[in-house]
Formats: C-alpha cells, sequence, structure tokens
C-alpha cells in the first residue's frame, strides 16, 4: 500500500502547480477589469487607471503570479479586490454551507443509489425492470437546477412543506438546518444517485455471467447468497471509485443549486467572484476546488486498493 | 447674497419626518398602476427587524459614490446635508440647516447642525464636511461627482458648523447632487470603510455587521439626533438569482428590492404581498458614434431614433413597468415638457423617409449590446425594429464587464446599447457624469456648441433662467440624435404588507427612519 501511496504523490503534486498556474491565468483571459468594477460603470479612464494602480494590477502578470504563488506558500491567500477582506477569511464564512450541503447530498446519492442500483441489478423481469430503468433515464437526464425547481414549485410553494430559501446550519439547529437542506440535497444527488444505480445495475449483469457465478450455482449456494455475497460484493468496485468522481460533480453542482435556494455557500461566492472578476478570490476557490477533488478521488483510489488485491499488485 | 433656499415649511429640517413621504409608489399585487404609499393608520409601533432581500451586496469602500448595492444602506447609517425630494426633485436639508449663494453664484455657503455625533461618539464638525467633499475629488473613491467637485477652488470650513465653497462656475444648483451622494463620513474612520471593519456615520442606524456578498446588519442608532428609529434593526440579505431572491419573499425576508419585471408576476393576486414602484432606476440608451459612416449622417440618426417603438419594449420587456422617454433626466426636472420628453415617438414611415434621405437604405447597423439585465431582450425588439424599415442590424451581445471597459475607454463602435443609473440627479450633472453624455462619450459627440449649452445649463441661476437653458440644451441634444433614451424603468420592488412607511427620496435611496412594522 505504501508503494502505491508513493506512486500516487508524485502526479499529485504536478496536479496541484499546473492548477495554479491555470486558476492565476484563467481570471485574465476571460476580459474584463476588475478595476473597471471597483471604479463602477460611470468611472472615467482616469479613476480606473487610479484604482487599477491601488489594487497593484498595473504591475507586469509575471510579478503578480510570483507575488501571489510566494503567497500562498506561506499560507497566505490573499485579498479580495472588491470587499478588502481576506479571501481565507471569505471562504471560511462561506465553507461550512457548502460542506453540509455536499455531505447531505453525497449521503443521500450513496444511499440512493445503491438502492437503486441493486434494485435495478437485481429486477429481471420485463414490466419492472421497463419501470425501474425509465425511472434512471429520466433521473438521469434531469439536470439538478430543473429537479430543484420542481421540487421548489412541488413542495415550497404549493404544499408549503419546507423551505425554498435561505439556510439554518445544522450545527445551531439540527432540526430546522435539515429542512432546510433536504430540497437542495435532494435535487444535488438524484442525477448523481441515478448515474451510480446505472453503473450498479451494468455490472451486476456482467458479474451475473462470470464463471465464479455459474460455479457457484452449481454448488447449490442459496440465490440469495450467491446475490449478496458473490454479485454485489464483486459489482462494488465499479460504484467506489464512481462515487469519488461524483462528489466532485456534486461540487460542481452546488453552485447552480445555491443560487436557486439563495444559500450562501461557496458556489455563491464563486460566482459573483468571477462575475466581478475578484481574481484573488477565484483563483483561490478554483485552487480549493481542485485540491477537494483530488484528495477525494486519492481517497477512493486507496479505498478502491483495500477492496481490490489485483490494483494494489499492479502497482 | 442671493438667498436660493432657506429653512422653511418647504425646505424645513425641523424633522426628517416629512421630508420624504410619498417617495415610492404601490402597485396593487395585479395591476402597475401607482400610487402613493398609504401609512397604516394608528401609531407606529417600535422594535422588530426590517429584513430585506437585494440582488448586490453593499460596498462600503465606494459609499461617495452611486451603487445600487449601497442604495437601501448608504442613507441609514449615514446622513447627507439634503437630500433631494422625490415629488419636487428640490434639495432638502437634513445635516445641513440654511444654505446661501453670493449673486455671482461662485460663492456658496451652507450652515449645518450643531448636536449631530458620529456613532463612535464624536461630535460632527465643519471639518467632516470639508473632509467629504474633498473626498469626493479622489479618484480612487470613485464618485460620480467628481467632475463637479473638480471645478470648486476652495472648500474651507469659515466656523464650527459653516462650510464655504468657491468655484469659477456657478456652484449651485449642481451643489445638491453632490450633497445628495457625499453622505457625511468619519474622518477619523474613513479608512475602515475600505473592508467595512469601521463604518461610521451619523444615520439613525449603526452598522453591526457585514458577511460580504452575503448579508449586512443595522441596529438602531439611540443616540440619533432625531427621533430614534422605530425598527430595532434592519437586515440586508444579497441573494444574487433574480428569481430566488424574489422566492426569499415566501418567509425569509419581509421586503425584496430590483425585482425583474418578469419574477413580480408570481406575487400578482397575492393578498399579503404589495408591488411596489420607487423613484430612481435605469435609462436604457442606444448610442451612435457620430463620426462613423453613414452614422455621421443625422438624417440616419433621427431615423433610428423614429424607427423604435418604445411602447412594445415597455409592454413586452417591461410588462408595463417603464416610462417611453427622449431625455436623460426624470421627467420632474426643471424645464422638462412633454415635448422633449416625447420627441421621439414610434413613426416607421418618417424614419423609412428619413432613410431614404441619408441614402441609407439597407445600411448595415453594428450593434454592442450591454448582456445586462433586460438590454438583450429589448435588443431584441430593437433588431426587429431596424429591419422593418430597412436597415440591418447585427447586434453583438457583451458580457458586463467587457462592455463597461470598452464603454470607459469610449470604444463601443458605430452603435451600442448601454444602461445608465444615477435618475433622479439634475439634468445639468447628468450631461458630466453620465458616460453616454460626458466629454469623451462612446458616440465621440463634442461638438463646440454642445459644451457651450452644458455650460450656460450648468450657469443657469434660478428656475425660468434653467428651465430655459435645459430647453435649448435637449432640442440640441435630441435634433443631433447622438443617443437615443429608449425607456426608463423605475426600480419594482415587492413587501409583505405588514412593513409600513417605507420613504425613498428622488435618486431611489430608501431612508428607513420612518419605518415600522405591523406585526
Amino acid at each position: 500500500m505504501l508503494t502505491f501511496l508513493a506512486r500516487r504523490l508524485p502526479s499529485v503534486a504536478l496536479m496541484l502547480v499546473v492548477t495554479a498556474l491555470i486558476a492565476f491565468l484563467l481570471p485574465r483571459l476571460g476580459g474584463g477589469d476588475p478595476a473597471q468594477v471597483v471604479a463602477g460603470p460611470d468611472a472615467t479612464l482616469a479613476q480606473v487607471e487610479a484604482v487599477r494602480e491601488q489594487l497593484g494590477l498595473d504591475r507586469p502578470v509575471l510579478v503578480q503570479f510570483g507575488d501571489w504563488a510566494g503567497r500562498i506558500v506561506t499560507g497566505d491567500f490573499g485579498t479580495s479586490l472588491i470587499s478588502n477582506r481576506p479571501v481565507a477569511q471569505l471562504i471560511a464564512s462561506r465553507l461550512s454551507s457548502t460542506m453540509e450541503l455536499a455531505i447531505a447530498a453525497t449521503l443521500l446519492m450513496i444511499v440512493m443509489g445503491l438502492g437503486l442500483g441493486i434494485l435495478a441489478g437485481s429486477v429481471r423481469k420485463g414490466g419492472s425492470r421497463a419501470a425501474i430503468d425509465g425511472t434512471l433515464s429520466v433521473l438521469l437526464a434531469t439536470p439538478p437546477h430543473v429537479t430543484g425547481l420542481i421540487l421548489i414549485l412541488i413542495l415550497g410553494i404549493s404544499w408549503r412543506l419546507l423551505p425554498i430559501s435561505g439556510e439554518v446550519s445544522v450545527f445551531d439547529d439540527p432540526v430546522t438546518g435539515l429542512t432546510y437542506l433536504i430540497l437542495p440535497a435532494f435535487a444535488l444527488a438524484l442525477p448523481q444517485a441515478a448515474m451510480i444505480a446505472r453503473l450498479i445495475q451494468a455490472r451486476m449483469s456482467q458479474v451475473r455471467e462470470e464463471d465464479f457465478v455459474d460455479l457457484a450455482k452449481a454448488k447449490g449456494v442459496p440465490p440469495r447468497r450467491i446475490a449478496i455475497s458473490h454479485v454485489l460484493r464483486n459489482s462494488l468496485g465499479t460504484a467506489v471509485i464512481v462515487t469519488g468522481v461524483r462528489v466532485g460533480e456534486i461540487l460542481a453542482g452546488a453552485v447552480v443549486i445555491e443560487a436557486i435556494f439563495a444559500r450562501q455557500g461557496l458556489g455563491t461566492l464563486a460566482v459573483s467572484a468571477i462575475q466581478s472578476r475578484d481574481y484573488e478570490v477565484v483563483q483561490i476557490i478554483v485552487l480549493f476546488a481542485v485540491v477537494i477533488a483530488v484528495v477525494v478521488h486519492f481517497l477512493s483510489e486507496i479505498l478502491l486498493a483495500a477492496l481490490d488485491p489485483r490494483i494494489r499488485l499492479d502497482s | 447674497m442671493t438667498q436660493i433656499c432657506k429653512k422653511g415649511p418647504r425646505f424645513g429640517v425641523a424633522s426628517r419626518r416629512s421630508i420624504l413621504k410619498s417617495g415610492a409608489a404601490i402597485l396593487s399585487a395585479a395591476v402597475l398602476a401607482t400610487t402613493s404609499v398609504q401609512a397604516q393608520e394608528g401609531t407606529p409601533k417600535d422594535g422588530g427587524t426590517l429584513r430585506i432581500a437585494q440582488t448586490a451586496d453593499i460596498q462600503p469602500n465606494n459609499i461617495l459614490a452611486g451603487r445600487g448595492g449601497n442604495n437601501p444602506f448608504r442613507h441609514n447609517v449615514f446622513d447627507s446635508l439634503t437630500v433631494l425630494d422625490s415629488e419636487t426633485g428640490q434639495p432638502r436639508g437634513v445635516l445641513a440647516t440654511d444654505w446661501s449663494s453670493s449673486d455671482d453664484g461662485l460663492t456658496f455657503t451652507v450652515q449645518i447642525r450643531d448636536d449631530v455625533t458620529f456613532h463612535s461618539g464624536r461630535p460632527m464638525t465643519a471639518e467632516d464636511v470639508v473632509y467629504t467633499l474633498e473626498q469626493v475629488a479622489v479618484p480612487t473613491n470613485s464618485s460620480q461627482m467628481k467632475p463637479l467637485v473638480d471645478e470648486w477652488i476652495s472648500i474651507e470650513a469659515t466656523g464650527d458648523y459653516e462650510v464655504t465653497i468657491t468655484s469659477e462656475t456657478p456652484i449651485a444648483p449642481r451643489v445638491f447632487d453632490v450633497f445628495q451622494l457625499a453622505v457625511i463620513v468619519d474622518r477619523e474612520t474613513f479608512g475602515g470603510l475600505q473592508d467595512g471593519s469601521e463604518v461610521i456615520g451619523t444615520g439613525p442606524f449603526e452598522f453591526d455587521s457585514w458577511s460580504p456578498g452575503a448579508s449586512v446588519r443595522m441596529t438602531r442608532n439611540e443616540d440619533y439626533w432625531d427621533d430614534p428609529a422605530h425598527l430595532e434593526a434592519v437586515e440586508i440579505n444579497v441573494i444574487n438569482d433574480s428569481t430566488a431572491m424574489a422566492n426569499a419573499l415566501r418567509g425569509r425576508v419581509d421586503m425584496v428590492l430590483d425585482l425583474t419585471p418578469r419574477d413580480q408576476v408570481m406575487f400578482q393576486g397575492d393578498p399579503n404581498i404589495e408591488i411596489f414602484n420607487s423613484p430612481g432606476g435605469q435609462f436604457f440608451p442606444l448610442g451612435i458614434d457620430v463620426t462613423a459612416e453613414p452614422f455621421d449622417n443625422k438624417a440616419l440618426r433621427q431615423a433610428i431614433g423614429y424607427a423604435i417603438d418604445r411602447e412594445r419594449i415597455i409592454d413586452q420587456v417591461m410588462s408595463g413597468a417603464g416610462e417611453a422617454a427622449s431625455v436623460w433626466w426624470r421627467s420632474n426636472e426643471t424645464g422638462s415638457t412633454d415635448e422633449i420628453n416625447s420627441y421621439y415617438s414610434y413613426d416607421p414611415d418618417r424614419a423609412r423617409a428619413l432613410i431614404a434621405e441619408a441614402g441609407a437604405e439597407g445600411t448595415t447597423v453594428p450593434i454592442n449590446v450591454i448582456g445586462y439585465g433586460s438590454v438583450p431582450a429589448i435588443y431584441e425588439i430593437v433588431q426587429n425594429n431596424l429591419r422593418d424599415v430597412g436597415l440591418v442590424p447585427q447586434g453583438q451581445i457583451l458580457e458586463t464587464a467587457a462592455f463597461d471597459q470598452r464603454q470607459t475607454a469610449g470604444d463601443l463602435g458605430a452603435s451600442f446599447m448601454q444602461i445608465h443609473g444615477l435618475q433622479g440627479f439634475s439634468a445639468a450633472t447628468l450631461v458630466d457624469a453620465l458616460p453616454a453624455l460626458r466629454t469623451n462619450n462612446p458616440s465621440k459627440f463634442d461638438p463646440p456648441r454642445y459644451e457651450e449649452l452644458k455650460l450656460a445649463l450648468q450657469s443657469a441661476q434660478g428656475e425660468e433662467a434653467y428651465a430655459a437653458a435645459l430647453q435649448e440644451l435637449a432640442n440640441f441634444m435630441l435634433d443631433e440624435a447622438f443617443s437615443h433614451v429608449l425607456i426608463k424603468a423605475q426600480p419594482i420592488g415587492a413587501k409583505r404588507v405588514e412593513v409600513q412607511d417605507l420613504e425613498f427620496d428622488n435618486t431611489g435611496f430608501l431612508h428607513l427612519a420612518d419605518t415600522w412594522l405591523d406585526d
């Protein structure tokens, strides 16, 4: 396992360096000018230039990158160009909102994905299978923001069962916090759960055709035990690695879902920072998102390696 | 000395309670018909927290500049010397008790209250007023009033509670636009506005906390120089998505500001919600580069003005919440006439005749459109109208930040569709403050006659002279057709019926000192 980890670490480090470079350059290639945003749309050229100088944006890009990278290494994430607050403070104030949503959505995704996947992989009769396949197709094809709006319309506005705007931290008030989390977490988790379910279903069908399953049948192993110990156990590896990738998708989807449900998370911060060309905030959010995705992916690889000795041996 | 305005019934300062009523107009939940805000019968109740939602964040670092996000915040934490009345457009004293101008208009003196303290407990004096007005001229403070203050020779404290301004050009009436925007800041903590760590004003609410991009909280100033506010606290929630913001009115907040025409429809027929229009708002101009062929032909520029169906834009894009207009200032501006306000009305036949006169049939009209708010939707109607009269529009939607950058550089191409705020300021100020009209405007319209007429308006002393100068300038600008105002849109808001006595001034800034909750 240690050899496996040691071989993965250099690629992770390289990925972070490349990401830092992209995170720095990308916002600057998108047009627009933070000095213009700070000075306002009615500003004169002289006012914009004065603001640019004040923000240090009149320096060469390479100098700005060197300055930024140097600060990142020392743990200084910089100051927002728009609000003049430390970026670390801005991110910290939004982090818990996004993490609550992401964790709730991930749990729902795993529970629903596994449940639907096992159900879809177990049912082989025509009518039931068509119904499950149809449901999975609809869930897969419906993007989170559409699901979110439908949930708002039905459960929030028509039936008034759950709040549709804002948030209360589950650490401050667990019950109320959960009521605010249910709709956005469902909207975010459904398509991802359907994706996992599809993969488990396909893998279970594949495994069922394997020789060791036929052998188990020939030996008279009960069908229930074959389904759980042979088919399901050998199908879950796919689900584990895909779940890691899906967590990244959930974080990306949170940008839209936070906007629809008016939650003040990192997604909302990212959108407003991009709109206002707040380079300092955008850079750190991109870097942060990549680090999260890399870490989750890395963890899922470790888990997979633990589950499947072939992966460790290959490494 | 000629007295421009003295303390009296009309411009009295004894109590702010009387100065700003009628600023807002309620639209019934079903019909966009305006009426004055009616106070609930009975005594206002003290206490409660008013929860507001808006799409833009506050910008304490730009407190001296016009910013949409600051409108519900600025005049509650801070006070200005005067405010512009929403009905008359005339100044009324707040921190200023009296003001006067010399006969030649080149010296202006203002007296201020002697009983005002900042939230820090420090008494406010004339030195704070001088400091504030000097900050308006600092480029990094981004005030739209900088060109006006730049004209002033000196700003001096001529007493503990008296400030004197001198200039080489007449100071009033434009000085009241400067006063409207330049809320008095505490010179000792001005640096704290940069990151919002110290936001010290003299207003009816004290700044309590700010989570950038998320929320702001203000609490009642118990030591206010006037009667303390009824509300115990005010919370402003920032919700960037306009539809999500509208949805917040279903239990999360008491009032939402800057609703889109589309989103206000969701409250129609709801007896618990009132939709209202407030003063201020936005202009939607279509500018033309007068140096670009064939648009250097005035007849072609005028044809474009007649080709556009403004009423259709109001009906189809703004759901009725707008005003067809040809000029850049509010219709209550001194000297405004119906003839000027509706100079260009929809007349496709006349447009075709003018195009023929210019020999411009089939001309391609490249239009750069700001991708903000309703402007792209307005462009759809504009391009349809231009096609109808035989022109070939070619639109390009530009992202807001990129458009603003090109606007500041004066490089928007042959024609362009902009969006401007600052409604409610005087025409004399707007001609220098609006990018579409000021020197180095993207229309490249800067003939000596234009400068001469602008100066005449800015120098006019007295209502009669001002009205005459405005009409002459307006007729010249409209005839030259370098910038067509398509429509003006007032901000739309919605509130729970329990929210009482909302007050807006002429530029749409919200004043909450008298607001109360009937819960």
